[in-house]
């Protein structure tokens, strides 16, 4: 057999794998969120001061 | 530098910057782990070695976040720069995840050479000890609601942690340890053949990218949740007054 510990090997790589996975996804996510969080609330914004009075 | 003290400034530079980090990332951690699969195997460790690229960086990358981290906390205590909080707060999970990498992997090392996935050595208990480090910083700005006082709270404990750095450095040379001594970063140069140095370099090199890269992300996402904040403060106050309005009144 090439590799003896071979399972050992092949769940360090996974884990990595999952964990930079889920930091990544977790990064994604949470800004796609913000963003549309942010358009929600600006929607608002404009909506208070009325057309024609929003600041840029 | 004092440029991009404006997170505005640092928004846009970031998002020109990212896309050419996130590929240099991707492509020197290609490169350092293909040499990984490619290194010859150890003599005693066989090819469990190969565990070792992975487990190497992520315990400098752990060690190296905490430092980025202590360098923001003196930014935000000591110069007040607008974004050194920012970037505390970003690096607290990413620390955490190499961290946890550096733990498992090192367990799955441990139980085919030492015959046992934990011991509580010097290296691995003070390694544990700042993953619980991370993982107080992480609750402590959750806690804390404004963000100035969790950036203050956050950088003294901190400044605080940073003690244990030392401690996981020299742990296996102050006490005897089962976790073997350094055998890259040493006095008298590396111990490791060049074969299986120039992949863990590389692997190293890739690990730090990808921090940057994810480090970035999360610096930019930590500004627009302040900004989503303030936009949250400013709408409620604009919202006070219409409640407080005589119509309110004649109804009541």
């Amino acid at each position: 057999m090439p590799y003896p510990h071979i399972v050992y090997i092949s769940a360090a790589y996974v884990v990595t794998a999952l964990i930079v996975a889920a930091m990544i996804a977790a990064i994604l996510i949470d800004h796609r969120a913000l963003r549309r969080e942010l358009s929600r609330l600006g929607q608002i914004g404009e909506t208070q001061e009325g057309p024609g009075t929003s600041r840029t | 530098m004092l440029k991009y003290a404006n997170p505005t400034a640092f928004l846009e530079l970031t998002a020109k910057l990212l896309p050419w980090l996130a590929l240099a990332s991707a492509l020197v951690l290609a490169i350092g782990l293909t040499g990984a699969f490619l290194a010859p195997p150890d003599y005693q460790q066989g090819d469990t070695i190969r565990i070792m690229y992975l487990h190497v960086p992520a315990a400098w990358l752990s060690m190296f976040v905490y430092l980025v981290m202590t360098s923001a906390a003196l930014g935000t205590l000591v110069w007040r720069h607008p974004l050194a909080d920012v970037a505390q707060k970003a690096a607290a999970p990413l620390g955490a995840g190499f961290t946890l990498i550096c733990l498992t992997t090192g367990s799955l090392w441990g139980r085919p050479e030492w015959g046992t996935y934990w011991v509580w050595d010097a290296r691995l208990t003070s390694e544990l000890v700042l993953f619980l480090i991370y993982l107080g910083l992480i609750a402590l700005w959750r806690t804390i609601e404004e963000p100035g006082r969790a950036a203050r709270a956050a950088a003294i404990l901190t400044l605080v942690g940073v003690v244990n750095i030392p401690i996981i450095k020299y742990s296996v040379d102050w006490w005897n340890t089962l976790h073997q001594p350094a055998s890259v970063f040493r006095l008298g140069g590396p111990t490791i053949a060049f074969s299986m140095l120039w992949p863990l370099l590389v692997s190293a090199l890739g690990f730090t990218l990808l921090f940057l890269t994810l480090h970035l992300m999360a610096m930019r996402n930590e500004i627009l949740r302040r900004r989503l904040r303030r936009m949250s403060l400013r709408i409620a106050a604009a919202e006070q007054p219409r409640a407080r309005s005589p119509g309110f009144e004649i109804v009541r």
